[in-house]
């Protein structure tokens, strides 16, 4: 369910939890490219000294969450230097889908730079919004 | 839709070189996407001869407007599922000695042949980095290699693409994606139609191979660089000039 809190619509821990699985799957198709025996990935784990990853790894990673969520946190709003773990990218997207809905409450332009949404990024986001309401 | 033949994007691709290079990809099957600010005989045409896209896409586009590129390449990109090359063509030049350049000249220039050349690059590359690969040509200029008089800014755009291809290169090669140059010498187009006989003349006998190019020279390495056949080559520069800046 949808709540509003200090002007701004924040989605609900389940649909956060959609997002966080979206974000640590790609990141664990990437990493399974590099090293086939991580099953899985958790957020605590450090991208690079952990989960082997280089800079176009990260790169792929952040083009591909990109065309399956329609949104770039880094293009304005999160500086990737600040990314070290797998939980820090999912916050990076949790906090632009954050900054999304604030500015649709407030029916301004969003301060984030969103790409234009393929349609599964689209109907991701509307699902993701469905959840959110508990429809 | 994912399409089974290959999808390039041309930018500058309505006129002149661009348009040869379309050509040369329609002919070899593929699927050309290019866009500019208004319609052109020749888009025109390729629009009434295939009205449902399937191997011509345009769409008019501000070249200098990083959003409406950015949009055009997803637009591509969600229509025919893949995007496996890119051409940088498009370009702009201002002749006349530098310190009489005007402000907005060099700065049209500069936005024309290095900004959105970057920004274009930068939204076609999100798309082939989920993919397995993908090709680019940069289409710089014998300018980029050799110092001309009246061209200064010109030849600077051109010679950071140079820069831009091998820092590419080097950085994208382990993701599959080649990135060449192509550095036209002078030939018969639009920016040398108003060339004097004179100085054409004086071109012609520097060049070793006596002669003018066409656009048909340079788009052949383009198709050469695009091809399987330049499976192992990144990062170069080849100059399509007669042998002028050897």
């Amino acid at each position: 369910m949808l709540t509003k809190a200090a002007g701004c619509f924040f989605l609900c821990e389940m649909v956060m939890n959609d997002v966080k699985q979206i974000v640590l799957g790609i990141v664990a198709d990437v990493v399974k490219e590099r090293s086939p025996e991580i099953e899985a990935v958790e957020e605590g784990q450090l991208l690079v000294d952990e989960l082997g990853l280089r800079s176009l790894d990260l790169a792929r990673i952040i083009a591909k969450l990109e065309m399956k969520l329609g949104v770039d946190p880094f293009a304005k709003l999160v500086p990737i230097t600040s990314i070290r773990t797998a939980g820090d990218l999912c916050a990076a997207y949790a906090r632009c889908f954050e900054a999304i809905g604030a500015s649709q409450d407030a029916g301004e332009p969003s301060a984030v730079s969103t790409a234009t949404p393929r349609r599964e990024a689209l109907e991701a986001q509307r699902e993701l919004r469905r959840q959110a309401r508990g429809e | 839709m994912n399409a089974s033949r290959r999808v390039v994007i041309v930018s500058g691709g309505s006129r002149g070189l661009g348009q040869a290079i379309v050509s040369d990809l329609l002919a070899s099957q593929s699927i050309a996407a290019t866009f500019s600010r208004s319609s052109t005989p020749f888009v025109d045409e390729q629009r009434a001869a295939d009205p449902h896209a399937d191997s011509f896409f345009w769409k008019a586009v501000d070249g200098s407007d990083t959003r409406q590129l950015e949009d055009f390449v997803r637009t591509v990109f969600q229509r025919y599922g893949r995007l496996d090359a890119l051409v940088n063509n498009m370009g702009a030049v201002t002749e006349g000695m530098f310190t009489l350049q005007r402000d907005e000249d060099i700065r049209h220039q500069i936005a024309v042949n290095l900004e959105s050349v970057i920004f274009l690059t930068r939204a076609c590359l999100k798309c082939m980095l989920t993919q397995s690969g993908g090709t680019i040509v940069n289409i710089a200029s014998v300018n980029a290699l050799r110092g001309h008089a009246g061209v200064a800014v010109y030849s600077a755009t051109k010679a950071a693409l140079v820069g831009l291809t091998r820092s590419l290169a080097v950085e994208l090669g382990p993701a599959g994606i080649r990135v060449n140059c192509v550095a036209p010498g002078f030939f018969e187009s639009e920016m040398t139609r108003f060339m004097s006989d004179d100085i054409k003349t004086r071109i012609v006998r520097r060049t070793p191979l006596r002669r003018l190019g066409t656009a048909a020279d340079v788009a052949g390495a383009v198709r050469f660089l695009l091809s399987p056949d330049a499976a192992f080559i990144t990062g170069q520069v080849i100059a399509v000039d007669g042998g002028f800046s050897c």
